[in-house]
């Protein structure tokens, strides 16, 4: 059973970390598109 | 693992979510002018600016009146065309009057200041343009842009930053101008990836 939350909270951590990745990347694309189009 | 996605899948969207938020916060306060809308990032923290040093300005505004005259005799020699009757004494030491106005500020220092490139600022309140000419204002520590002024030139670097430079948001500025042609006018380049004297520095 521990096991099992243990699992739950590295899911979560996960799925917090590619968040993050995926909010970094979109950011960095957004802003190379923006400067690019000028 | 599937199974524990399954069951977790609303929990893990909604770290995902605050993870790609926290992120995304963090990015935009560190670079707000590298956004595709500088603009409207940059607006609120050049009020909480003005806020903040709202006090100093009311105090600088008074001191450029009254500069400091140590003999009145040379005030009239020195005063052939620029200012009237009532302040021939204003003219005379233009760069103490200016020492003097960057002195008020600075007693307002507050955690979120650096004064490090703070040298010899000029109240442009007065509508007079800055040291650079037409369409240029000196720009005043902590204190937002005169109307219209959305260009940031350094002078030690002697590059200007547009609201689309990635460092706009982190370029104290000391001189604002109206327009590139003004900053151009008054010799400075446009802030490129790579920094050159091209002559054409509008190009990327």
């Amino acid at each position: 059973m521990s096991w099992l939350i243990a699992e739950t909270w590295l899911l979560l951590l996960v799925a917090f970390l590619l968040g993050s990745v995926a909010a970094w990347l979109l950011h960095r694309v957004l802003r190379d598109s923006a400067r690019g189009a000028r | 693992m599937s199974w524990l996605l399954r069951h977790n899948w609303l929990w893990s969207l909604l770290a995902f979510l605050l993870g790609a938020a926290i992120t995304w916060i963090l990015l935009d306060r560190r670079g707000p002018a590298a956004l595709p809308e500088p603009a409207e990032a940059e607006q609120p923290a050049e009020e909480k600016v003005e806020v903040l040093v709202g006090a100093g300005i009311t105090q600088a505004a008074p001191v450029s009146a009254p500069a400091p005259t140590p003999s009145p005799a040379p005030a009239p020699s020195a005063t052939p065309t620029l200012s009237p009757a009532p302040t021939p004494a204003a003219e005379p030491g233009p760069t103490f009057s200016r020492l003097m106005e960057a002195g008020a500020p600075a007693e307002e220092l507050t955690l979120f200041d650096d004064d490090t490139d703070a040298t010899e600022p000029q109240v442009h309140a007065d509508g007079l343009p800055g040291r650079y000419g037409e369409g240029s204002a000196d720009a005043v520590p902590h204190q937002g842009p005169p109307d219209g002024f959305t260009i940031k030139g350094k002078a030690q670097s002697m590059l200007f930053h547009t609201p689309d430079s990635p460092y706009y948001g982190r370029t104290k500025p000391e001189v604002w101008f109206r327009t590139e042609a003004d900053a151009e006018r008054a010799g400075f380049t446009k802030y490129a990836r790579r920094p050159r004297k091209s002559a054409n520095p509008g190009e990327h």
